[in-house]
């Protein structure tokens, strides 16, 4: 085992099965196991532990989840990354520090991350694609002997939007549904995955260009139900016009989607569905709504307009 | 319920079980002390559902009568403001009267509160366990077994077993272990009599609060011990502490029985000396101290990037052994040279990278740190 690793991307589920997968191979005791969050604790305490020797057993393994130090946005504690820069170069050989920045977008200008890069056996993970997603369903009803209708496979892939985590645990749960089953068709999928949130404020965004007022209203009580705020809806929207905006723009240079994943740091579903969208809209209307919403924005915030009433006005006026 | 009562015992007594009174609970009745009064006098209870403690007050002492009782019966009273207004108390004797069921009233001298209660139906039942052959301490001599254990109890919730301190037995002697994976304190105690095999482990929070009781109230401390709850016996006082769950683990093996290194100091002035060279320590973050052990004397040095440097050296009564250099948290070895009685320590090394045990003429305490790695 070395004595430093670095786990990126945005897939928790195979990040955690190989960590998991590490600690029981270095057979350390649960002394020897030591899990910092780094938006709590200081870098200071989690090296004065990662020098310390381990307790009963010949190694000990420091993980570190949540560094958001390594990111370009500024971190809530103050860490002293000299001293980390200090024990990256020289590591204790009785300690694995892990370093889990899953979700974490590393700024590759700092020098921190350059010498982690070169110095951490370092561990990628991304997330699924549509096609993966796609066998590992399929893999998965092959075992459990259930056909799943084509459709389905679609919806569930849809709800669980390519995120392993929640796709391996919605497998999970289809299989204790379907254990005096041999079939599961869309309803099924309806019935027991719940739709996520912000696919939801994304079906809001295609209603809206799609200028279809009555299913917009219908997504956008559902959303309201939830405890949510119209003004984050509203900035989601306004968040996804920007894209569109200038996917919009790329397209006019004949960018691929394949191309844009590299420059738009969006889910790569979100990407696609956005990318469709574009295509068969008008750059003015993507304009006029974007002026639309911050009009919105600004009357909710000076207070001139209800934010709910403003909101359904929005809607009506598209 | 009507009484009237010595305010110096009752405040006492008061004071005695308040420790137990929860600040944050989901059960507002827990913010209550019982008080219920019968012929022989008066049982005060109060609980934070992990430790109770629950007091007895005699109608007579040495048959001197304290309580006057009017009326029989029980109530729940706000545990934190009786206390206050106790304390605040100018009088020889308070009287307590509660009325209509919901509040109870607090005459001492010129003064007449009226607090307001809640339902002592509301009251939860706690059971005080007894068992047949309790375990017998003085009960200064389990202060110090809290006293040089209670330090290396682990802070950190993620790994529940070690916020306690392991009590177990073997033949006649007694283990109390505690540790947090950094440090360990370990101290053996002889009993007179052989007692049944016992293996818990004491939540360290509960064991701070029965030390302060134990300060105001000495004598003979009977443990009583049941599958999940632990219950102390002093007078009239009963100290009842949930048992934490899951195994300790095996520390035994890691206690050193060979040194390359010793050294004898004297314990005030070693204090003194760490004490100065960690004011340059900063909380939470570089409070690594350094020992370079030449033949005659030690210096102890810390060096602190953004603050600055501190040597200070120290000439140890004797000394055995090759030369060393050691690093470690200041803090934990601050913490066990305080707890330890006795006028010389003798600090055990094996290695630079091993673990070292701090000792006195006391073979019975050990307190073990582990180093860490220095440049």
């Amino acid at each position: 085992m070395k004595n430093l690793y670095l786990f990126t991307g945005e897939n928790k589920f195979e990040i955690d099965k190989k960590i998991n997968r590490m600690i029981d191979e270095a057979n350390v005791t649960d002394l020897s196991l030591v899990k910092y969050d780094a938006e709590e604790i200081t870098v200071d305490e989690i090296l004065n532990d990662c020098e310390t020797l381990p307790f009963l057993s010949d190694q000990k393994i420091v993980i570190v989840n949540n560094p958001l130090f390594l990111a370009s946005e500024k971190s809530k504690i103050q860490h002293n990354i000299d001293r980390f820069i200090e024990y990256i170069n020289n590591p204790n050989q009785s300690t694995v520090l892990i370093i889990n920045a899953y979700h974490v977008k590393l700024d590759k200008k700092k020098k921190i991350n350059k010498l982690l890069l070169a110095k951490c056996e370092s561990i990628n993970y991304d997330n699924i694609t549509e096609l993966e997603a796609k066998a590992i369903i399929e893999n998965r009803m092959k075992q459990l002997n259930i056909n799943i209708k084509f459709d389905a496979v679609n919806e569930l892939i849809n709800r669980t939007e390519c995120d392993s985590l929640k796709l391996y645990s919605e497998l999970e749960k289809l299989s204790f549904y379907s254990e005096d089953k041999n079939e599961i068709n869309i309803e099924d999928i309806k019935l027991l995955i719940c739709e996520p949130v912000e696919n939801n404020i994304f079906s809001l965004t295609n209603y809206f260009i799609e200028r279809k007022i009555d299913k917009s209203i219908h997504v956008y009580h559902k959303l309201l139900r939830n405890n949510n705020e119209p003004i984050v809806f509203s900035s989601i929207l306004g968040k996804n016009f920007h894209n569109l905006y200038l996917i919009k723009q790329y397209q006019k240079k004949f960018f691929t989607e394949f191309q844009l994943k590299n420059i738009f740091k969006i889910h790569p579903y979100q990407l696609k569905k956005l990318f469709q969208i574009a295509q068969r809209t008008k750059e003015e209307d993507i304009i006029k709504n974007i002026h639309a919403i911050s009009e919105y924005d600004i009357n909710v915030k000076s207070g001139r307009v209800d934010k709910y009433l403003g909101f359904e006005l929005l809607i009506l006026n598209m | 319920m009507k009484f009237r009562i010595q305010s110096n015992i009752f405040s006492e007594g008061i004071n005695n079980v308040s420790r137990a009174l929860s600040t944050k609970t989901p059960m507002p009745i827990l913010k209550s002390i019982k008080i219920d009064l019968n012929e022989e006098g008066i049982y005060l209870t109060a609980s934070d559902s992990t430790i109770t403690i629950k007091q007895f007050m005699p109608t007579f002492i040495d048959n001197k009568q304290t309580i006057f009782i009017e009326e029989l019966g029980s109530a729940a009273v706000p545990g934190r403001l009786l206390l206050e207004v106790l304390r605040k108390a100018n009088d020889d004797y308070i009287e307590i009267n509660m009325y209509e069921d919901k509040y109870i009233k607090i005459n001492f001298k010129n003064s007449d509160f009226t607090l307001n209660c809640l339902d002592v139906m509301e009251y939860p039942n706690i059971d005080l366990i007894d068992s047949n052959e309790p375990i017998e301490f003085d009960s200064v001599k389990f202060e110090q077994i809290i006293k040089q254990t209670v330090i290396s109890v682990s802070t950190h919730e993620s790994r529940p077993i070690l916020t306690g301190v392991n009590i177990k037995s073997n033949e006649n002697k007694l283990y109390c272990i505690s540790t947090d994976s950094y440090r360990l304190s370990e101290k053996i105690v002889e009993l007179e009599t052989p007692i049944p095999n016992i293996n818990i482990v004491i939540p360290g929070k509960s064991l701070l609060d029965l030390e302060k009781l134990l300060l105001t109230n000495r004598g003979k401390l009977q443990i009583h011990i049941a599958s999940n709850i632990v219950s102390f016996k002093i007078k009239n006082i009963t100290f009842q502490s949930r048992l934490l769950d899951g195994n300790f683990p095996e520390t035994s093996r890691l206690i050193p029985k060979e040194f390359g290194l010793q050294l004898v100091f004297n314990r005030i002035e070693l204090i003194d000396v760490v004490d100065r060279v960690s004011l340059l320590s900063k909380e939470g973050a570089n409070n690594i101290i350094n020992l370079d052990i030449y033949d005659e004397k030690t210096i102890i040095s810390l060096d602190s990037p953004e603050i600055g440097k501190v040597v200070e050296d120290i000439t140890p009564l004797s000394q055995e052994g090759s030369l060393m250099r050691i690093g470690f948290n200041s803090k934990y070895f601050l913490d066990a040279l305080k707890v330890l009685n006795e006028e010389k320590v003798t600090i055990k090394f094996t290695g630079e990278v091993r673990p070292f045990i701090i000792r006195t003429n006391d073979e019975f305490v050990t307190q073990l740190i582990l180093p860490v790695r220095i440049e």
